[in-house]
């Protein structure tokens, strides 16, 4: 059987950097996959290989069996991978709907049905309330928002959230963590998401793939991998690795 | 259009057209023209510039094409300038589409300054040749437009300055319809995503490239119109139409009164138009460079005090104004 979504060798580098070294992984349809690791890991570079940002240098990013790699990000977007930005990316001189709405068209030319569209996405993340308002003058936590439902209204299969967690207060994260769930079971979306807060990891993934200096060095079920001493080692250096 | 606004604009309109009737002086008509013409020609570069947030430094080269393509095609085929005008849009936008689609790997300073040196090569190709496959194109000299002696709008030429100036009214009405018509569409949607975040809307599926070649296609098309519309109005054509100096002039009209906006432009050009013509005229002779001291004066004042253009502070105003009313 081809897997839903699977990456072979894929290889990116910056010069001498290499920001993503021979990195194969395979995700299941309706599996959400943790991606953790350091700083400067290759987590953001290895999202922006799948989504077209940068080519790789060599290796393979396959999507239901049809190789990927390379295409420009628009048409990656229609083939189904939706994507949130780590530092948010809102149009700021448009109001939340709009913002929804111009992602939404991509799936329909008609304004009615796409209005309906977004406002549904805006109900399913709460902010609906807010559609008349400027993307700029959104809070973090509404932004984080707003980029999952603009990343919602293009229907992806496959959803890459990039630190959707980041910045986000106790009670923020709690709802997010939902909404996250949500978004696989109602809408039967595959998930890979770049995640530090560990709380979260621990509670949304099937499986979580870690990176460190640009290579994966584990993979498995949340509670397994972080007792890994490769693991703990990346995370807080060989004191700690060996002890 | 909001309900508040259309008596405003109705009159607006309404003062525009009755202006040559009460003006009767010709060198205030043909100032009045000039404003028009530069409020179309900021408009056209505001459909790229403000809807997509690409600035152009490069603007006069489609308002040099529609100039020469028309006149060419008046003289050498006998073509009336009104269809004239609508070839040299056309070929300003497949010209536009070569230009568009090298600037447009670049971003920000380095899409100005590829637009500006397009220009700049048009501006010396025009400059040093002299003939081109039987056409005499005379170079640095110019080209005068011969006077036809039936005066229609066909041949775009008039006896009064009078018509002129209803025809460029009817030409901003148009392009101003134009421009809110593609911001309220769904291209005009993907325009402003573009604008605010490339990555973002590539990320969602925009082709970012092929909707800047369509704002850009639209932009130079209207450009070169407002070109015929200067050459058969000056029935003078000459390289100086392609000038740098040109497309910055008609960028700072968009700027100053409001990129992005529907009447910024329009704004922009009542100001800085009248500013350039009044003092070129009283100060031209004896002070030939004063009018730059002002010109420069009032940017300055504007960047410093309404960065977003005078539109916004204007609104802002009119907003005040319209609550206060019961």
């Amino acid at each position: 059987m081809v897997p839903f979504f699977k990456i072979e060798h894929l290889e990116k580098r910056f010069g001498g950097l290499a920001a993503v070294n021979n990195v194969s992984m395979t995700i299941g349809e309706g599996e959400i996959v943790g991606l953790i690791g350091p700083n400067g890991a290759g987590k953001t570079t290895l999202f922006n290989v799948i989504t077209g940002v940068y080519a790789p240098k060599r290796g393979k990013v396959l999507l239901k069996g049809q190789d990927i790699a390379g295409l420009k990000p628009e048409r990656i977007c229609a083939m189904g991978i939706g994507r949130t930005f780590q530092i948010v990316k809102p149009f700021s001189s448009l109001t939340v709907l709009d913002n929804v709405l111009v992602a939404a068209y991509r799936r329909t030319a008609s304004r009615q049905e796409a209005t309906d569209a977004a406002m549904d996405i805006l109900r399913f993340l709460a902010l609906d309330e807010k559609s008349a308002t400027l993307a700029a003058h959104l809070t973090l936590a509404q932004k984080k928002r707003l980029e999952m439902a603009r990343a919602l209204a293009t229907r992806p299969i496959f959803l890459l959230l990039d630190e959707t967690l980041a910045g986000l207060n106790h009670t923020e994260i709690d709802r997010m963590i939902e909404t996250v769930q949500q978004v696989r079971e109602r809408r039967g979306v595959t998930i890979l998401a770049v995640e530090h807060v560990m709380r979260a990891v621990m509670k949304i993934s099937d499986r979580v793939v870690v990176m460190d200096e640009g290579k994966k060095i584990a993979e498995g079920p949340p509670e397994e991998v972080v007792r890994k001493p490769e693991v703990i080692k990346a995370y807080l250096g060989d004191d700690y690795g060996s002890a | 259009m909001t309900a508040g606004s259309v008596l405003p604009a109705a009159c607006a309109v309404a003062a525009a057209a009755l202006f040559p009737l009460v003006v009767r002086d010709p060198y205030f008509v043909h100032a009045a023209i000039m404003v028009l013409l530069f409020a179309y020609l900021a408009t056209s570069w505001n459909i790229l510039g403000g809807l997509a947030g690409q600035h152009s430094f490069g603007h006069s080269a489609f308002f040099g094409i529609g100039a020469y393509v028309s006149t060419i095609l008046f003289i050498y085929y006998h073509v009336p300038p009104l269809v004239g005008m609508a070839v040299g849009g056309v070929v300003a936008s497949v010209i536009s589409i070569g230009i568009g689609y090298p600037c447009f790997k670049l971003k920000g300073p380095y899409f100005a300054l590829a637009t500006l040196a397009f220009t700049e090569i048009f501006r010396i190709v025009v400059t040093s040749t002299e003939q081109i496959g039987g056409i005499d194109l005379k170079g640095a000299a110019g080209i005068l437009i011969p006077l036809q002696p039936g005066k229609s709008l066909l041949n775009f030429q008039f006896s009064g300055k009078t018509s002129y100036y209803y025809l460029i009214l009817v030409m901003l009405l148009a392009i101003l319809f134009v421009y809110r018509w593609m911001e309220r569409s769904r291209w005009g949607l993907y325009l402003a995503a573009i604008r605010d975040n490339e990555d973002a809307a590539r990320s969602i599926g925009i082709s970012a490239t092929r909707y800047k070649m369509i704002a850009l296609a639209v932009s130079a098309f209207f450009g070169a119109t407002a070109g015929t519309f200067y050459a058969q109005l000056l029935l003078y054509i000459e390289p100086a139409l392609f000038s740098s100096a040109f497309s910055i002039e008609i960028l700072l009209i968009a700027v100053v009164g409001g990129a992005g906006t529907l009447l910024g432009p329009f704004l922009g050009a009542l100001i800085l138009t009248p500013i350039s013509e009044l003092t070129r005229t009283y100060l031209g002779g004896g002070y030939a460079g004063v009018q730059l001291i002002i010109y420069g004066a009032v940017l300055v004042a504007v960047m410093m005090f309404a960065p977003q253009g005078l539109i916004v502070p204007l609104k802002r105003g009119w907003r005040l104004l319209a609550e206060r009313r019961p």
